[in-house]
């Protein structure tokens, strides 16, 4: 007869604030009933209040594993991608967000973990183990990965260069990759902006990628983010936008 | 509102401190002034930093949960209800995250039905659906567990989640089961009470006597002599107490005060092993770190988990009335 293999909670051994900032949390029962309502809500107040305009659904596997790329100027922004997901991906989908923005503090560490059940890590280089951390869940939890590679929020609106962290996550893995490209949300709530503002945002996911070829290398890392950044910046707006306005 | 349901969710703001709680009471207290004084009036040099620093935690951790357990049973029904029913969650968050069981959301919202359903079934005083919701309990996860459509590791899950309940839900429930007889808040103080003392005692016979070792694969610390010594103190402690609380009924004989106590006392330890069992399998050292210098809460209250029902049926079935099987009174249903 074989044993039991018992697969514990990867942060067991993890408590308060270090086990929320952790790239290896889990969630349990209150985690997914916070998680389901707040998406459920948002839903709700896309559709309503930004007219929200999806594209691309179609590109979407409908399992993890999974990573969805995307261009960053709002705190809009993950919760767009995760509410426009299919039931079965929403349920699995996590933002990898800054340790340093949304995990200071134990309110909204538990904020960010309970509604979008945000993934931290740290900015600049200093995250490499981390970086292994999310590679690994994404290889046995099937789980769908939400990445902004720009690091944060354009200030201006307009994409800025994809940092090359993201290639460390994918090069040389079989995950597939969705690229998505957000219109309106940097209109609709500006970093600095306290309250969003009712203008109509939209969203366009593209054909997946994969970079299973491709060499874990710093060099590797950097092709992959830069076939990224060109394929996020190739897609067009879904249709609800005037397109001069487009990349506001 | 009836003088015995008032009573019973009253506690002594109603019905009075009777002259063994209060006794019981007076030795908690000067119990842990004498360890305190002692723990924190240890020699620097003469022990260790470590271990001085350990026990200092661990009296810290007592100073908070012991008031709180006593209260929870001196508040009467509601408030043990609600002391059981945190043993029971995070009990459980405790298991299932050690287990790998928390993936499977169908069984734990299964299990936290349950322990909703047995709180009912105990404060309702409906001891049939009490019993009933066990074997219903495990058709529904042997069922729920269905909805994941993976077979793979479904005797696992199932198998888990049964022993969570019966072991985590049905176990600690007892205690609640317990309010309905008049004279529970003594009870309940010893029961509690004496899961301290046969800890304490097994620790202190252990390093006075040592020794071989009890289960040295399953928990490397005990050892017989420890056992042994402290299950002829608590079960003397047990058969006292008892003693006092049931003179004059059919409990109160010599010969059976005995086997109660050796039974409260026996299942404490058993339930201590089943415990430490669990943890060698899964390969933790401790269920969590909620309490520190403890460990989990599934640490602190491994010893309760058996013994609650084990004196419940051994009361009932000498005291039958006493406890109140035979009796109707309903608190939310009339």
């Amino acid at each position: 007869m074989q044993k039991w293999t018992y697969k514990a909670a990867r942060d067991l051994d993890l408590h308060g604030m270090q086990r929320l900032s952790s790239p290896l949390r889990e969630r349990g029962l209150i985690g997914a009933a916070g998680h389901w309502a707040f998406l459920s809500l948002a839903r709700g107040y896309l559709a309503a209040y930004h007219h929200v305009r999806i594209a691309g659904r179609e590109n979407l596997p409908s399992r993890g594993p999974l990573v969805i790329v995307a261009n960053h100027s709002s705190h809009l922004d993950a919760v767009m991608i995760l509410a426009a997901l299919p039931r079965s991906l929403r349920a699995v989908a996590r933002p990898v967000s800054a340790a340093d923005t949304f995990f200071r503090s134990l309110p909204r560490a538990g904020l960010a973990s309970v509604f979008i059940d945000a993934l931290a890590i740290r900015r600049g280089g200093a995250g490499r183990q981390q970086l292994a951390q999310l590679r690994g869940r994404l290889a046995d939890d099937a789980c769908c990965l939400v990445v902004f590679p720009e690091g944060t929020r354009s200030r201006t609106g307009e994409p800025c260069r994809f940092r090359h962290g993201v290639g460390a996550i994918l090069a040389g893995s079989p995950v597939p990759v969705v690229p998505c490209r957000i219109y309106g949300a940097h209109g609709a709530l500006p970093p600095g902006a306290r309250w969003p503002r009712p203008r109509r945002v939209g969203l366009r996911f593209g054909d997946p990628l994969c970079f299973e070829s491709e060499a874990n290398s710093r060099d590797g890392w950097r092709r992959v983010a830069e076939a990224l950044e060109a394929s996020v910046l190739g897609l067009g707006c879904p249709g609800n936008l005037k397109t001069s306005s487009s990349s506001d | 509102m009836s003088d015995e349901i008032r009573n019973r969710f009253m506690g002594v703001f109603a019905g009075g401190l009777d002259p063994v709680s209060r006794d019981l009471l007076i030795a908690i207290g000067v119990a842990m002034l004498i360890a305190g004084a002692v723990i924190f009036a240890l020699p620097a040099g003469r022990v260790p930093d470590g271990m001085r620093r350990e026990l200092r935690r661990r009296w810290g951790t007592w100073a908070v949960i012991a008031p709180l357990s006593v209260a929870g049973v001196l508040a009467g029904a509601g408030a043990t209800a609600l002391l059981v029913l945190s043993i029971s969650l995070l009990g459980y968050r405790e298991f299932a995250r050690g287990t790998g069981l928390f993936r499977d959301r169908v069984i734990s919202v299964i299990f936290i039905v349950s322990v909703f359903a047995l709180l009912f079934g105990a404060i309702d005083n409906r001891f049939s659906q009490f019993t009933a919701v066990a074997p219903i309990a495990t058709v529904l996860i042997v069922v729920g567990r269905l909805v994941r459509d993976e077979p793979e590791g479904y005797l696992q899950s199932v198998s888990l989640g049964v022993v969570a309940v019966l072991m985590l839900a049905v176990g600690p429930a007892y205690l609640v089961m317990f309010t309905i007889d008049e004279r529970s808040i003594p009870v309940l103080l010893s029961i509690f009470t004496a899961a301290a003392v046969g800890d304490v005692s097994a620790f202190l016979f252990g390093k006075l006597i040592g020794g071989p070792k009890l289960a040295p694969r399953t928990s490397p610390g005990k050892t017989i002599s420890g056992a042994i010594g402290s299950l002829i103190v608590t079960a003397l402690f047990i058969a006292f107490l008892f003693g006092r609380i049931y003179e004059g009924t059919a409990l109160a004989s010599p010969g059976r005060l005995a086997i109660l106590g050796v039974l409260i006392a026996a299942c404490g330890q058993l339930g201590d092993l089943v415990l430490s069992s669990i943890k060698r399998d899964l390969g933790i050292k401790d269920f969590g770190a909620s309490l520190p210098g403890h460990g989990g809460v599934l640490d602190r209250v491994d010893s309760l988990l058996l013994s609650a029902p084990a004196a419940f049926y051994f009361i009932a079935y000498f005291n039958g009335i006493g406890i109140g099987i035979g009796s109707t009174t309903r608190v939310f249903t009339g």
